[in-house]
């Protein structure tokens, strides 16, 4: 009869080696893939029909004076809702996602949100060729405002028209 | 020296002695001590498992722009806008061109895509929000085409899932 070694000796135990050998490549394997991101969800609203093509100017620019909007076009901003706001913010070059003033259109936004301290709505409207990622920070923009470090609710209803 | 102490003696040599023996048996180092790192890993795991989100797709057709945003988050049906395609709760619905434009098969209506709309009527929980991940190369036409498919399928209420800066 064989003689059993000291280790035989000391019982079946749970074998734990595969499974850490699982969890060390695991590990970096998820360390390696990990992307850190704050995500944020923007509510919007709409979609609202724009009138903004439509042919009957003239009521539409006194309807403007009451309706906070702000227009994303080829040439940049243009703020409705404050007779004495000078409407057009044009891009600082040509205009792409990195040029348009953003600063410029925040301080707008305050100004309008002073003028409308009741109003919760912002009409955003822009045209097809521009991309989303001007109109998210729009959207963020008319939402809060930061320049103080500290985030101030402005207009926390965008609503985003569609123009047809 | 007595019988008795004498036996005593024996017993204590004989004692150290089975201890010796029982000394010189055992290796230094019988087992490899894998009980603290199996807590580490196991916290790690732990940790990135919770952190990690199914829904943040880290693809090139899809970058969500990032944009001061505070947080808050609500559950929802997911429709991703990407550059290549739209994919609604992981099921591609619609193929776009790879610039964020729609391929020539596609003719959007006043309503806008007739396809799209009748995926978004047909989801599940139509009282949740419609969680909208868009890429930020994407042009509005496309997104404008998507809210006007969403509103004719009785979805009003979305939220834009941009990556926060904040």
């Amino acid at each position: 009869m064989a003689r059993r070694s000291g280790l035989e000796d000391t019982g079946p135990g749970l074998d734990l080696i595969p499974m850490l050998s699982v969890v060390v490549h695991l590990v970096p394997m998820l360390l390696l893939s990990v992307r850190f991101l704050a995500l944020s969800q923007v509510p919007a609203r709409g979609p609202v029909v724009s009138a903004l093509d439509a042919p009957d100017k003239g009521s539409l620019s006194e309807q403007s004076k009451k309706v906070v909007s702000v227009e994303i076009d080829e040439m940049g901003f243009l703020v409705g809702g404050s007779p004495g706001l000078d409407p057009r913010i044009p891009c600082k070059g040509p205009c792409a996602p990195g040029t348009y003033d953003m600063d410029a259109l925040g301080q707008a936004l305050v100004t309008l949100k002073a003028a409308h301290p009741d109003e919760n709505r912002v009409v955003i409207a822009p045209t097809g060729d521009v991309s989303f990622e001007v109109v998210a920070a729009v959207m963020a923009a008319a939402r809060e405002d930061w320049s103080s470090g500290k985030a101030r609710a402005l207009f926390p209803e965008p609503l985003l028209a569609v123009r047809k | 020296m007595t019988a008795a102490t004498g036996g005593v003696d024996r017993r204590r040599a004989a004692a150290a002695r089975k201890e010796r023996r029982a000394r010189r048996r055992l290796p230094e180092n019988p087992y490899l001590q894998i009980t603290s790192m199996t807590d580490m890993f196991t916290l790690i795991l732990a940790f990135l498992l919770t952190f990690y989100d199914p829904n943040v797709v880290d693809a090139p057709s899809l970058v969500l722009p990032a944009v001061p945003a505070s947080a808050g988050e609500k559950q929802g049906s997911r429709l991703e806008i990407r550059t290549d395609a739209i994919v609604l709760n992981g099921v591609r619905v619609l193929s776009l061109d790879g610039h964020g434009r729609y391929l020539p098969s596609t003719t959007p209506d006043s309503a806008g895509v007739p396809s799209l709309r009748s995926d978004l009527a047909a989801l599940p929980n139509p009282g949740q929000p419609l969680l909208i991940a868009c890429d930020k190369a994407v042009p509005y036409s496309v997104v404008g085409d998507v809210l006007s498919s969403a509103h004719a399928a009785g979805v009003d209420d979305y939220r834009f899932v941009v990556e926060s800066t904040r």
